[in-house]
């Protein structure tokens, strides 16, 4: 069953409104999205900056309202939960913050950190919550415990503070873990670690994951299925297994020959794409893609590209009329 | 070794601060050919920029060179009057700092921050320095470079910024130039767009470079050389196609590790235990052993010499291999 459903959702924002809040300008940061994550998966959303993955993270979580369509966790509407009981709602999602610094208020202890969630949603009394957040804390491999509890976040190192964000946000044993970056801030000879750590959190809660990231190789480690975004649109959604050798957009294509620059993963020549990302205010008729895609043809440029779907693959792009 | 165009030789800057002494470059030696590119590689906080800055003798206290010599074609940098390298600093040798958005100033146009180096430099009117700038904009691949010209950093995109910054990096015709961290701030897509921009122009302008990063992929896809650092020191140096293909220092093999091991699906992700040692502290002995898998008891008592082996070079007592 799936676990979390997002159905054409979109999320515009306005421009440089007036003092009405009218605006002429918009800009499609989540553009008629879809796909959907099945319990227990851990499921990764990849794209460059702007693609809009960090926006649709936070509608998932509820920090912002979507414009239009469906996000439905466990069968049930994120914007009716929210409203009607946010505290149910909170305990159901929670997310991992991208910047391990900014997290953190810097005069309060991680045992103030750990159990405010504990004691505000959890129904927990100040003794049942240190030892709750203990536990956390041992669960992350933070240990011994107590030693951490009473440190403050300028005492602990990047990847430290990385495990105490990953141990709050399981504080409430939520069905959905939504992880934004969550190893982006750290050094590669320690970023091991805590994909190690998501890895054991998954296997042993077997609780559902939506990872979004920038960089390929975690996706790929991590995931069981992979959504490629660019301005505003899943454009392909495949098997992470398939992500280096068997991906069919050529967007996709072109970032993976990209990433894995010099390591040589991908196949065949380097794609150098041609200009940068266009403005999400306007966005490019047709499909997105076609001023940068070197397979672009006439109606590529006028007419958006359908997405063809077939057993949780699906791919938005002219050159393929099926799957 | 004549023939090089930089030569650093037992280079230590320090930083006097309150906590004190933090020995960020320490006793580093590199060279760099004619037409070279050199990669230093290494993690956050292991002094390579700081290298960079004191090469351009950009620092400020607290930080401070205590030690060593820099040779720019056989010219000690340290030892000239700062007259006199302000002379080089921007002509001969230039800079592509890593954050091109906090480097350009937001109340000039392009323009006018690219033209003040020329008319400085090469002695030129600005009418000749502007479009001097506009046919470098073209050749980096900026199209209609006379509008962007007129702009002012905020209505460019990063990887437009990051070709200004390169454009005034050559526009004095430097011979070397020190990229620190060119990339890191692009996304992947622009990020290939601008590695071969650089091949290029080494090609086309016969350039030397340093290329600072903590990223091997880019070190693998633009470097002949690299250098790996950590903790202030150089541990392991060679041929790009060796050291990537077979590590001689611990350190180098378990980055690699760490990096390469998570294009695999189906197995724990590989990391280095531990953190590197703080820079104020005394350290006996190797400053990796902590972390180190393959140390052996001399690495925690002495401080490894320089090993040499088929044109490389690895501080360590117990390589990977051996």
């Amino acid at each position: 069953m799936s676990l979390l459903k997002v159905e054409d959702v979109f999320k515009l924002f306005p421009v440089r409104p007036d003092i009405f809040g009218r605006a002429k300008k918009f800009v499609h940061a989540v553009d008629g999205v879809s796909f959907s994550v099945e319990e227990g998966e851990i499921f990764g959303v990849i794209g460059e900056s702007g693609c809009g993955k960090t926006t649709l993270a936070r509608l998932i979580v509820g920090l912002i309202d979507y414009d239009r369509g469906s996000i439905k966790i466990k069968g049930e509407e994120v914007s009716e939960v929210k409203r009607l009981d946010v505290e149910r709602f909170r305990r159901t999602v929670q997310m991992v913050p991208q910047d391990p610094v900014m997290a953190f208020n810097p005069r309060k202890t991680i045992k103030h950190f750990l159990t405010r969630p504990l004691l505000l949603h959890g129904g927990l009394g100040r003794e049942e919550a240190v030892s709750r957040a203990h536990q956390l804390l041992e669960e992350v491999s933070l240990t011994p415990a107590d030693f951490f509890l009473d440190r403050y976040p300028h005492e602990l190192s990047v990847g430290q503070r990385q495990r105490v964000l990953i141990a709050r946000a399981l504080s409430l044993n939520p069905d959905l873990l939504v992880a934004d970056e969550p190893v982006s801030y750290l050094d590669v000879s320690v970023r091991g670690q805590i994909i190690n750590l998501l890895k054991e959190v998954h296997k042993k809660r077997r609780i559902t994951v939506l990872l979004i990231s920038h960089d390929l190789s975690v996706v790929y480690h991590l995931c069981s299925r992979i959504a490629v975004m660019y301005l505003g649109k899943v454009v392909e959604i495949l098997d992470a297994r398939d992500l280096f050798s068997k991906s069919l957009h050529p967007y996709t294509q072109a970032l993976v020959s990209s990433f894995s620059v010099g390591f040589g993963i991908s196949r065949g020549e380097r794609i150098v794409l041609k200009g940068e990302v266009p403005s999400p205010i306007e966005p490019p008729s047709g499909c997105r893609f076609h001023p940068r895609c070197s397979f672009a043809t006439d109606v590529c440029r006028k007419l958006e590209p359908k997405p063809l779907f077939s057993d949780g693959r699906l791919v938005a792009c002219h050159l393929y009329d099926r799957l | 070794m004549n023939d090089a165009v930089l030569r650093v030789e037992g280079l230590s800057t320090y930083y006097y601060t309150d906590k004190g002494v933090v020995r960020a470059v320490d006793g580093v030696d590199l060279v760099v050919g004619e037409n070279e590119v050199v990669g230093v590689v290494g993690e956050s906080g292991c002094g390579k920029s700081t290298l960079a800055a004191s090469v351009m003798r950009l620092l400020q206290p607290p930080a401070k060179i205590v030690k060593g010599s820099i040779f720019f074609r056989n010219v000690n940098l340290l030892e000239l009057p700062e007259e006199e390298m302000r002379k080089i600093r921007g002509k001969k040798i230039s800079m592509i700092f890593q954050n091109p958005a906090s480097y350009l100033n937001p109340l000039l146009t392009v323009e006018e921050q690219m033209v003040e180096s020329m008319t400085l430099h090469l002695r030129i009117s600005k009418q000749e320095a502007a479009s001097r700038a506009v046919n470098i904009l073209e050749k980096l691949g900026i199209s209609a470079p006379d509008t962007v010209i007129k702009y002012y950093p905020h209505q460019l995109s990063g990887g437009m910024k990051q070709r200004v910054m390169i454009g005034m990096a050559i526009s004095c015709n430097p011979e070397l130039v020190l990229a620190d961290e060119p990339t890191t701030a692009l996304d992947p897509t622009i990020q290939v767009q601008i590695l071969e921009q650089l091949l290029e122009l080494r090609k086309n302008l016969g350039l030397s470079m340093v290329v600072i990063t903590h990223d091997l992929g880019v070190a693998k896809a633009i470097c002949d050389k690299i250098y790996v650092m950590y903790a202030g020191k150089i541990v392991e140096e060679g041929k790009v196609g060796d050291v990537f293909n077979r590590p001689l220092h611990p350190y180098t093999y378990g980055l690699l590790e760490s990096a390469l091991s998570v294009y695999e699906k189906d197995r724990p992700a590989k990391f280095i235990d531990g953190a590197p040692p703080k820079l104020v502290e005394e350290i006996k002995g190797c400053y990796f052993a902590n972390r180190c898998f393959n140390k052996v008891d001399r690495c925690l008592i002495e401080y490894p010499h320089p090993s040499f082996k088929n044109g490389r070079k690895v501080y360590c007592w117990n390589p990977v291999g051996d």
